[in-house]
């Protein structure tokens, strides 16, 4: 028995002397840095050129190499961002959807000087993800890719049914129209439904569409100061019930049971392309990154872009997935550089080509290689809708101080969940969804008196809109925090 | 042994348990004494963490206060209670499968054994055949034949290989058989549905053959058999109080057992004449035996005497109500539902679906868990005396089990009932996480996965502490009950 346990721990003695001897030695003169993000395996690619950016650029040691190496952290699923985050263990870089849950939780370093100084601020991006990045007027990240979701299009399986690709622009009302027609046809002589218009806008994929459907009606989720739901003035119950109608009367999209049958996921490995491809859904909502799946067929098939529909001020949802510094990293000033390597042409040449989403800065949406790239005719004059409606109608999503993402996420989604399983009709719905977000409200406001204090200054300044809004008198844009409403009353003037 | 020595040994004691003892402060002591005192806090890790250093304040109840008058926590305890339902099937079900693998069932004979293949096979072949004509997937009829493979692997490897089948759930990672129990619930092309759709397309024909409007009628025969149920649970119980058997305590829980389902037939029953029959039947009924309990002399009698059995008694009339109830109501509905063919559920999409499909999965994985193992040991532990005792005198083999199986089963059972409901109100995370997301519409959502989502979705560690606190106080106040009386009915 002795015998047996000494060989025991002489075996596991010996296996970590093997795995010492085996580790790639790491230069401890030249720091790493560890960048939070998704499993992507273009990824690899932005890293080495990182490296080579270092280099090209001058940030080097004595020596000639790059002064800062990174090291991919994939996996960050977002609880894990934060537990890691408030814990003081999180990676020095990480890439953020919803910067302003971490920016409340003050993990995020402020970037506003080095963003002048490296040139990554507001000015090298995207005007209208002012509101994504910006808090209190200081910058706290920079986006890695811009997307735009919208519908893309396969134009080859319209053109078996012998229909044109729908337009660009579109109304609810022509959406519908065309949808029930491609319906028809691509079922006809079939035992059940296998072909649907569109896949239904689930999970992430919800907020975006029905926030899109919502402000074309003129609404918001909140009020112009944030500090009120207002998914009770109607627009969020019709964006509902229209859901609602074409999943069950009109069938443009599959209920959760049969997408669930189709197996499709979202996100950039799932099933969702192979649908797309087989001819099951005539278009997909999603984002520009689709390209990347395509790109690797041996004939992708001939792609166009439509917006999402509107019912009357068109508009589309920008968002970002934005590199953050983190406040706890050893090695912020190194960090700042990647972010400077964000905006660089090098980065989003890279963007460009490699078609993860739109590129961070707007001057590379108008070069050839973006608008037609020469190994993908399939796709030319489908990159130019995704790069106007980024330019032109987009506004960022709408987030309430008072209120994390997070909830507006859960609460909307189980509306709709509601809606679809017949618990509650469409108004019913939107009523307890709004109440439910002012309930959540209190409840924040509730153990924190600066933020109740910023609550009643806002609230003040909301009181003051109502009554110019009476009086039916101009309401300046300095008194709105809600970027939807800043752009609405603008383009209304 | 000198003073000396027993302060070395006890010194030595202590240096061998140190390592055990300080882990089990710092990891389980610590924190658990920690989430107390945060429950009393306003912890918010948006609002306290190592960036922001705002002071923490005392809220005392708060935290309490705002989850009991939270509409969203009673919801959550609701569906966690839901799945406990399918407790006492899981026991049941893990006792029968632990029964069954007690027995040889290895061939006595090479020649049997031969026999048994063959017909195993001839079976394999009807059953393929049949599916086949019901124009069943591949899957299915992949499924079927395995399951008649496995018939035939145990006539060769005994009930060793059964006992391996039936804990392999067990072993199993729980991620990897929720997807795999997500793809067997797949709406369009699962095997549940590709088993069950032809099943529901004869019993369409069937339906439309007899008529939905006759089915319809069966209605009446459960309302019935609902009345009968509930007039022989509260006549049992009345005589067993007469017979001193039951305490006025016991007699109580029992009696509100069985009345429970009136008042949802009270509310659920559709406004007209046959129904308002029904419920002044059932009123009456429970009037009559209320009255009756007042007649019958009571001699006195400590107040939780037979409880155990009350509680048995009241909890199946109570099950065979609601059953009946459902019954009734489906009747009730045959004509409405055959406007459209038969088909399967949403199972996990369906707001009404969601739950019982997880709670059905659960059976699965329940059954074959270590409740079948502890209830395999018990029973290979038995009294064989007991048991030829019984024979000799001519007992049936339910009457073996019921009176002399059963009772010896009874310490074991307790433990298990009371790690069951410990399990249960603790459990439903894993599963909802990977299967629904706690959908739809919060539907599977229970009180773990609500800790999790307060906890670590949106940081509020302290609302989060408090409501684990709750759950701790209503698993002990469970705990407390169970072996309270749970000791009471083994000792009966």
């Amino acid at each position: 028995m002795n015998k047996l346990i000494i060989f025991c721990i002489f075996m596991i003695l010996m296996g970590s002397l093997y795995i010492i001897l085996t580790e790639p030695h790491s230069d401890d003169s030249i720091p790493t840095l560890y960048w939070v993000t998704d499993a992507n395996p273009t990824r690899y690619q932005q890293i080495e050129l990182f490296h080579d950016w270092l280099i090209q650029n001058k940030h080097t040691t004595p020596e000639g190499n790059a002064i800062v190496r990174i090291k991919l952290e994939t996996g960050g699923i977002d609880n894990k961002k934060l537990i890691h985050g408030v814990s003081g263990v999180a990676g020095d870089l990480i890439d953020l959807s919803d910067i302003d849950q971490y920016q409340k939780l003050g993990i995020l370093e402020d970037v506003t000087e080095q963003g002048k100084s490296l040139g990554f601020d507001i000015h090298q991006t995207f005007p209208s993800l002012k509101p994504s990045l910006y808090f209190n007027d200081k910058q706290y990240g920079y986006p890695c890719n811009v997307s735009i979701h919208s519908c893309w299009v396969n134009s080859e399986t319209f053109a078996k049914l012998e229909m044109e690709a729908p337009p660009e622009k579109w109304d609810v009302e022509t959406f519908e129209k065309i949808g029930k027609e491609f319906v028809l046809k691509a079922n006809k002589e079939k035992e059940r439904q296998e072909v649907f218009f569109m896949n239904k806008p689930s999970d992430w994929l919800l907020i975006p569409w029905l926030t899109t459907l919502i402000r074309s009606m003129g609404q918001s989720t909140f009020n112009e100061t944030l500090t009120d739901s207002t998914l009770d003035q109607g627009a969020f119950a019709e964006a509902l019930r229209l859901n609602l109608k074409w999943v069950e009367e009109d069938h443009l999209f599959p209920s959760s049971a049969e997408a669930s049958s189709f197996n499709s996921e979202g996100g950039f490995g799932g099933s969702l392309m192979s649908l797309f491809l087989e001819g099951n859904y005539g278009m997909i909502t999603t984002g520009r990154w689709v390209l990347v799946r395509l790109r690797d067929l041996e004939e992708p098939p001939r792609v166009s872009v439509s917006r999402y529909p509107f019912k009357y001020f068109e508009n589309s949802v920008v968002m970002t997935r934005a590199a953050c510094i983190y406040k706890g990293s050893k090695h912020k000033k190194l960090a700042a550089l990647f972010l400077s390597f964000l905006a660089s042409q090098t980065y989003n040449e890279q963007i460009v080509q490699c078609a993860d989403a739109l590129p961070s800065n707007p001057k590379y949406l108008h070069s050839n290689e973006f608008l037609k790239p020469i190994h993908f005719p399939n796709e030319w004059g489908a990159h130019e809708v995704p790069a106007r409606s980024a330019q032109e109608i987009s506004i960022a999503e709408t987030k309430s101080p008072y209120i994390s993402y997070s909830s507006i996420v859960k609460v909307i989604r189980e509306a709709d969940e509601k809606v679809q399983n017949h618990i509650s009709e469409p108004v019913e719905a939107a009523k307890e969804a709004n109440l439910a977000i002012r309930e959540e409200i209190q409840r924040n406001l509730k153990h924190r008196p600066k933020l109740k204090k910023q609550f009643d200054k806002d609230k003040f300044r909301q009181n003051q809109i109502n009554r110019m809004k009476e009086n039916g008198e101009k309401i300046p844009t300095s008194l709105i925090s809600n970027p939807f409403y800043k752009k609405y009353y603008n383009d209304k003037k | 042994m000198t003073k000396n020595k027993e302060f070395k040994n006890t010194l030595l004691g202590l240096a061998f348990l140190s390592p055990n003892i300080l882990g089990f402060s710092i990891f389980t002591i610590f924190p658990l004494g920690f989430s107390l005192v945060m429950a009393f806090s306003n912890w918010d890790l948006s609002q306290h963490n190592i960036f922001h250093s705002n002071p923490i304040h005392w809220v005392f109840f708060d935290n309490f206060s705002a989850l009991l008058s939270s509409n969203e926590f009673w919801k959550f305890f609701k569906n966690t209670l839901f799945f406990m339902l399918g407790i006492p099937v899981s026991i049941a079900g893990s006792l029968m499968a632990a029964i069954l693998l007690n027995q040889d069932l290895k061939a006595p004979s090479k020649k049997i054994r031969n026999q048994l293949i063959l017909g195993s096979l001839l079976i394999l072949g009807i059953i393929v055949t049949i599916m086949t004509g019901l124009k069943a997937s591949v899957i299915s009829i992949f499924l079927s034949s395995i399951f008649t493979l496995i018939l035939m692997g145990g006539l060769l490897g005994g009930s060793t290989l059964y006992r391996t089948l039936f804990y392999t759930p067990h072993f199993t990672a729980g991620v990897a058989t929720f997807i795999l129990w997500k793809k067997l619930y797949n709406p369009q092309s699962g095997p549940l549905t590709n088993f069950l759709q032809p099943v529901l397309d004869h019993v369409s024909i069937f339906i439309e053959f007899v008529g939905s409007e006759n089915i319809g009628f069966l209605k009446y025969a459960a309302a019935t058999l609902c009345f009968l149920s509930l007039s022989y649970g509260l006549k049992t119980i009345l005589k067993m109080r007469k017979e001193l058997e039951l305490g006025n305590g016991s007699f109580a829980i029992a009696y509100f057992l069985s009345a429970l389902p009136s008042y949802f037939i009270v509310k659920w029953s559709p406004d007209n004449p046959v129904s308002a029959v029904l419920q002044i039947i059932l009123i009456g009924t429970l009037f009559y035996y209320f009255a009756s309990f007042f007649k019958v002399s009571k001699p006195k009698t400590p107040i939780d005497d037979g409880i155990g059995k009350a509680i048995w008694i009241g909890f199946i009339s109570m099950t065979a109500q609601f059953i009946l109830i459902g019954l009734c109501n489906l009747f009730q509905n045959i004509p409405a539902i055959m406007q459209s063919p038969l088909s399967t559920p949403n199972w996990l999409t369906d707001y009404n679906w969601a739950k019982p499909s997880l709670m059905f999965m659960g059976f699965w994985a329940s059954i074959g868990s270590n409740q079948m193992l502890l209830y395999l040991a018990a029973l290979s532990n038995l009294s064989p005396e007991l048991q030829e005792a019984a024979e000799i005198d001519g007992a049936s083999k339910f009457q073996k089990f019921w009176n002399v199986t059963w009772p010896q089963l009874a310490p074991v059972t307790f433990f298990i009932s009371i790690m069951a409901v410990i399990q249960g109100m603790q459990g439903g995370f894993e599963v909802a996480k990977t299967m629904t997301g706690g959908g739809p519409a919060g539907a599977t959502t229970t009180l773990e996965y609500y800790i999790y989502d307060e906890g670590f979705a949106s940081g509020r560690l302290a609302y989060a502490s408090a409501i684990s606190w709750v759950l701790f106080a209503m698993i002990f106040l469970l705990t407390l009950f169970n072996w309270r009386f749970g000791n009471r009915f083994i000792d009966e």
